[in-house]
């Protein structure tokens, strides 16, 4: 005996598929969002006042001193702020995601609010620190040792204590990614590798930092790109001190009589190096992310 | 269909209110003087009347912070309904923001108070200014503290003298003129504010390179000199004690912070002290009209005036103020003398050689 069912009444599915508008909606928001802005950075950099096609603008971002010597303190402050951040940052989330050290939680929480303190105030904070003059902890130093009024031991108005106050702010960049990725990697590897014999410091170097790369590096990149582009703490330690950042020089050609060619044509390096770092992690990588 | 019938009925709702309020904002101006002379307007009960109205007020302004939200405080007191927004910051940057604003075609500023009379004379020749002569300023102000054609008045009088820390210098070395500081004893000493930023030091700049010359800035930038931003951040340094002896910057901060207590004296130099008058105006395209002249209207009266003296220990214009003991009247101040014609048209220049010889 065979038995019909009945036949199955698929009602029309008139469902459109969104997904095609929605794609188009985010690449135009994705557009005006980021592509506007960044193709009116390049043609402002190759224009002159007159609306003229002229190189000039990076001629004089090359030769003038004026321009070149903030280039140049720009990135010897991101790569030693990155440097110093990888550095302090690396061997502190392995400690406090992988080992048994004691007050991790309260390392983890101190870390969390260097985070969220901004850097501006920071700067500020520092300032009021370690001035050569009026700091509290050269006032102390001079209060123990009977050092004359014109000594000091820390002075923040100079590239060191800008790149010190600059990394102090940026470092739970790094540390926050390295600790992440450290959680989530299973920690087989590197039982396998202690019952095999390695010793701590073989394991490390064996096992956890090949795979801590990708996050390492996704750091110390990020880390480079905040202290190049960081504004308020050179702002405040820089020009007291005597010198520019890219930045602050930037923000300096918007005075009356404001000169956007330059500011434009002084962000393409900035912009550039953006785009290397990237394009080398990438190669470095390959396609692993863990 | 129906979308677009409804959205043309909206266009025609949306002008025809803006029409109406722009007819509106005509009629409840007060009325303009004849040709040549404005005449002078008291604060009557109608112009508080369409202020309440307005019941907003935006404030650029060179003035330091707490003064200058003192002065708002003290308005909204006054006139209550009436809110003002202070946007405080160096006289050049509000001057660069007001352009741009301008140039972006925002008109977001009513009344505007500037450390630097040449600012006053690059809107004017713009014709972005509106004139206006309150009944105090022409009764008790002298014709040079206010424009010809009442389109800005001198609210203020600043000077930017030497000062010192006391716990810092001792009595027999205080340096008493500008040449004085380039003796070598003061490196890394000095603190020094921008022109680039304050109104008051880019007038200071100009009168000093015009008395010294501007050797006298490369001797100086050679003194490791702490370079800061505001006139007003120079009484404050040298009050921390974080440095000894400040270049230029704003009297009367050193003034109010002597009266508190802290360790800091004023030097008025041999070659004369730096003079900046800080100048007020109203904008033509003022959101808020009524209300701008309300506050520049009250703003030069009397009680703020003395406001201004007291609290603020700046100079005042007015006539009729009273100048508090212990400090020295303006009339007996060596002054050097201010210059705004040419602080417009050298005003770029003097800008990038200050930013050459010093570097920032």
């Amino acid at each position: 005996m065979t038995i019909a069912l009945p036949a199955e009444r698929t009602a029309p599915t008139y469902k459109i598929d969104l997904s095609w508008p929605i794609l188009i909606l985010f690449a135009a928001v994705l557009c005006v969002l980021i592509l506007l802005p960044m193709s009116w950075l390049i043609y402002y950099s190759l224009v002159d006042r007159s609306g003229a096609f002229t190189l000039d603008n990076f001629k004089t971002l090359v030769t003038d001193p004026v321009f070149v010597d903030p280039l140049t303190t720009t990135v010897i402050l991101a790569t030693s702020s990155s440097v110093i951040c990888c550095a302090f940052a690396a061997p502190m989330g392995w400690l406090v995601a992988r080992t048994d050290m004691p007050l991790r939680r309260t390392v983890r929480a101190l870390v969390t609010a260097s985070f969220v303190t901004p850097p501006f105030l920071g700067a500020i904070a520092w300032e009021l620190l370690a001035a050569p003059n009026s700091g509290l902890l050269n006032k102390v130093y001079r209060a123990v040792t009977g050092a004359p009024q014109d000594e000091h031991l820390f002075n923040i108005y100079s590239l060191a204590g800008l790149i010190f106050v600059i990394s102090a702010y940026t470092f739970p960049y790094v540390f926050v990614l390295i600790a992440n990725a450290l959680d989530r990697i299973p920690g087989d590897l590197e039982d396998a590798s202690a019952i095999l014999g390695a010793r701590t410091w073989t394991t490390a170097r064996r096992i956890t930092i090949p795979l801590a790369l990708p996050a390492l590096l996704a750091g110390a990149i990020v880390a480079f790109l905040q202290a190049m582009t960081l504004f308020g703490s050179p702002a405040i330690l820089a020009i007291p001190a005597g010198f520019h950042t890219m930045t602050t020089k930037i923000w300096s050609l918007f005075n009356y009589p404001p000169k956007p060619e330059l500011a434009a044509a002084a962000s393409v390096p900035l912009l550039v190096l953006t785009v290397f770092l990237l394009r080398a992690e990438h190669f470095i990588l390959g396609r692993r992310g863990y | 269909m129906r979308e677009v019938r409804l959205s043309r009925r909206q266009l025609l709702h949306a002008s025809t209110t803006l029409a109406g309020a722009f007819a509106a904002g005509k009629l409840t101006r007060p009325a303009r003087a004849q040709a040549g002379a404005v005449a002078a307007e008291p604060i009557t009960p109608a112009l508080i009347e369409a202020a309440k109205k307005e019941g907003k007020l935006a404030f650029y302004t060179a003035m330091d912070l707490a003064f200058a939200q003192r002065l708002a405080k003290t308005f909204e007191e006054k006139f209550p309904g009436i809110g003002v927004r202070v946007e405080r910051s160096g006289a050049e940057r509000i001057f660069t923001r007001i352009g741009q604003e301008y140039g972006s075609n925002i008109h977001a500023v009513d009344v505007v108070n500037t450390a630097d009379q040449a600012h006053c004379l690059v809107w004017k020749r713009n014709g972005w200014l509106a004139p206006y002569m309150p009944e105090e300023v022409a009764k008790h102000f002298e014709p040079e503290y206010y424009d010809p054609d009442a389109l800005h008045i001198t609210t203020r009088i600043l000077i930017s003298p030497i000062a010192y820390n006391t716990n810092l210098v001792k009595a027999e070395e205080v340096p008493k003129s500008f040449a004085g500081l380039l003796d070598p004893k003061w490196a890394g000493k000095l603190v020094k504010a921008h022109p680039a930023y304050s109104g008051t030091i880019m007038n200071a700049t100009l009168q000093t390179a015009r008395e010294l010359g501007w050797e006298y800035f490369e001797k100086l930038a050679k003194q490791r000199v702490l370079q800061v931003q505001s006139a007003t951040d120079t009484p404050k340094k040298i009050a921390l004690g974080e440095r000894a002896v400040m270049v230029d910057g704003a009297g009367y901060l050193v003034i109010r912070y002597k009266e508190e207590g802290q360790p800091v004296e004023i030097v008025y130099p041999d070659e004369g002290t730096p003079l900046a008058t800080s100048p007020s105006a109203i904008f033509k395209a003022a959101p808020n009209p009524n209300a701008a002249r309300l506050f520049q209207n009250w703003m030069h009266s009397r009680e703020p005036q003395q406001i201004l003296v007291d609290w603020a220990r700046q100079y005042s214009p007015h006539r009729l103020v009273v100048e508090k003991p212990g400090v020295r009247k303006l009339s007996e101040i060596k002054l050097m003398h201010e210059d705004p014609e040419a602080v417009e048209k050298t005003g770029e220049e003097i800008k990038a050689r200050y930013a050459q010889i010093f570097k920032v």
